[in-house]
């Protein structure tokens, strides 16, 4: 009984300290009724749910994923495709294949919309990670760059169901900053539920030390098959409410840039903890907004500067320095409960070298 | 079949194995997958719009000093710092650079793309036994050749290629008995560097412009050619990039039309079940870190 009451409480102080200033600064955000804020913030927020996912997998198990924004575009499409009225549908899918003609017929409301995305595309992660769990490093990130822009391909050029360039245009916009801000607080919660709990920390054991996790019997392809589907169905909400978001997308929109963005966000932050994760979107976001306005506006005395580029270059540079001077990221792959409660949390990377080795 | 496609594969496979050695060589002696490698032949593309008017050795020869130049200066700023880090982090430091210097690019050179004044020369064709060949295949095909020979003698028959073979069996241990990781990994920059070069000329020879965002579809291609083929093998290397042009380069000449568009889709599919069969690529080197 003893245990499960700390894992309980570990849960319940990663997750609190981890949302907790999120909900504050959301509530802060919305007192300013500044649009421009309100949208960045809602962006960011989306964006964590994404880089959240993806360290769900990546994070815990130590295997590199390029896979979780193909896994978004196909939640947000079909999302798109079963929330979007279907007294437009006609004339937006004029040339639907017979056998996906049933989608034309019916609506369903944005969260139901959501909910279906993230089943079916929970199913879609199931299936190809059967096979794509069994690759580990430079071979996994291959296998999954590789799902990544079939994906992009198909959704691309399947004219028919997905409009391929001409964008996928009439979904409902209804995802908010509340929506955002409800999704970032639940998958904090599922993700420290998950890595706090015996699932979670078998796929941590297969990563500090593969062949240790083997000896005590854990399957090491089961584990990350957990871990994938749960990552790539977070990714796909993320995806799902992203779409309602900006209402108007096309493959492009879930771009390899996108990809790298996420995983910079997650490296930056500290790849192998949940609160890196967090303060990966965060640091990164804000760097962002501010080059932006820089560019945009101008801030005090820094005039606006009229460059095409700048931003892009200049967050590049300080991301480079950033890994440069931490090459384990911000949070060192640790847990905001270590500093907290001044002891070195469980979940945590800095394993003692001499017992790794 | 007609048999012209496989003159065009054939080229296109060539010029994509150079791609895939130069990313290559890099990863097996340092275990880094240099994202920033599709920027270089990005760079190499504006240094010849900028040396265009020159005579042609001065073309060749300034785009491999520019490019080498800017491969040395990435190894000591940005990839010497977190050389002992995780695979991950030095992968992130390579996109970071990549998105770098491609925004620099847009910023110094604009966003849209510049024009390149054709090499006519090299537009010019042969016909034999039916076949049409350019001297633009002829010379990608030869330049392969030579640049797979010039690297096997370097690798095997000069001092410091045996310390880079040494070192991609085992860095730490090269280290142990003399070899210096620095001067190694700088060697190894340089000859990926040259490479690079030597890929842009032959890249935009058949181009009209160059443009800031050249570079990435490029290390796409060398970065999968490179793990299908086996990492850490220089031949497998090879022929991954080889396949991935050839592979290509086929499917668009045999798919049906209605097909053809998903080219890109049917490749990576066959990319993902290459890796499925030999998750260590073609030609696995032993004691990799896969």
């Amino acid at each position: 009984m003893k245990s499960s009451v700390s894992t309980w409480s570990r849960w319940a102080w990663l997750a609190g300290l981890l949302a907790a200033p999120i909900i504050i600064v959301t509530f802060l955000i919305s007192l300013t009724n500044d649009v421009s804020m309100i949208q960045r913030c809602t962006t960011a927020l989306i964006l964590m749910v994404m880089v959240i996912g993806l360290h769900v997998f990546s994070g815990n198990s130590g295997v590199v994923s390029f896979g979780s924004v193909a896994f978004a575009m196909i939640a947000a499409f079909t999302s798109a495709l079963i929330t979007i009225p279907a007294d437009k549908k006609p004339s937006l899918f004029p040339d639907m294949p017979d056998f996906l003609n049933w989608l034309l017929s019916f609506t369903v409301p944005v969260p139901l919309g959501i909910l279906i995305s993230v089943a079916f595309t929970a199913v879609i992660a199931l299936l190809v990670g059967v096979p794509l769990v069994r690759l580990s490093g430079l071979a996994a990130g291959i296998g999954t760059l590789a799902f990544l822009v079939v994906v992009q391909v198909v959704v691309t050029k399947w004219k028919a169901v997905t409009r391929g360039e001409s964008t996928m245009v009439g979904v409902p916009k209804e995802t908010t900053l509340w929506w955002a801000l409800g999704a970032v607080v639940l998958v904090i919660a599922i993700a420290a539920l998950y890595q706090v709990t015996r699932r979670g920390r078998r796929l941590i054991a297969t990563r500090e030390d593969d062949k240790a996790a083997m000896s005590i019997g854990i399957s090491i392809p089961i584990e990350r098959l957990w871990g994938w589907v749960a990552s790539c169905s977070i990714a796909a909400f993320g995806g799902a409410l992203y779409g309602h978001y900006i209402a108007t997308f096309s493959a492009q929109t879930f771009s390899i840039a996108l990809t790298f963005f996420i995983i910079a966000m997650l490296v930056i932050g500290g790849l192998g903890s949940l609160t890196g994760a967090v303060v990966g979107v965060i640091v990164v976001q804000v760097l962002a907004e501010v080059l932006r306005t820089v560019e945009t506006q101008g801030i005090g005395p820094i005039p606006q500067i009229d460059a095409p580029g700048l931003t892009e270059m200049v967050l590049a540079l300080i991301l480079l320095l950033v890994l440069i001077a931490r090459p384990a990221g911000i949070t060192g792959g640790r847990e905001i409960t270590s500093w907290v409660k001044g002891r070195t949390s469980k979940a945590s990377r800095d394993v003692d070298p001499e017992v790794a080795q | 079949m007609n048999p012209q496609y496989l003159v065009d594969a054939i080229g296109t496979g060539a010029l994509y194995s150079l791609m895939t050695l130069g990313l290559a060589l890099v990863f097996s002696v340092m275990g880094l997958m240099n994202f920033a490698y599709g920027q270089l032949v990005m760079i190499g593309g504006f240094s010849i719009i900028l040396l265009r008017s020159q005579p042609w050795w001065l073309l060749i020869l300034g785009t491999i000093l520019v490019v080498v130049f800017v491969s040395l200066l990435m190894e000591r700023l940005a990839f010497r710092p977190v050389r002992n880090a995780t695979a991950m982090t030095m992968l992130v430091t390579s996109f970071a650079l990549a998105q770098f210097l491609q925004q620099l690019a847009r910023v110094a050179f604009g966003a849209n793309p510049k024009p390149l004044e054709q090499f006519s020369e090299l537009s010019v064709q042969y016909e034999v036994a039916g076949l049409i060949i350019s001297r633009q295949i002829i010379l990608t095909l030869v330049t392969t050749i030579l640049v797979l020979i010039g690297l096997a003698l370097l690798l095997r028959k000069t001092n410091i290629g045996i310390q880079l073979r040494a070192s991609t069996e085992d860095v730490g241990m090269a280290a142990l008995v003399g070899i210096k990781s620095n001067r190694v990994i700088a060697a190894a920059f340089v000859i990926s560097g040259t490479i690079a070069a030597i890929v842009a000329i032959l890249f935009f020879a058949t181009r009209t412009n160059v443009s800031w965002s050249s570079g990435e579809s490029i290390v796409l291609i060398a970065f999968v050619g490179a793990v299908i083929g086996g990492l850490g093998s220089m031949v497998g290397a090879a022929l991954g990039g080889f396949l991935m042009g050839f592979v290509y380069t086929m499917l668009n000449a045999l798919l049906p039309m209605e097909l053809r568009v998903f080219a890109d889709a049917f490749l990576y599919t066959l990319v993902i079940v290459v890796l499925l069969i030999r998750p260590g690529g073609l030609i696995a080197a032993k004691g990799v870190r896969v």
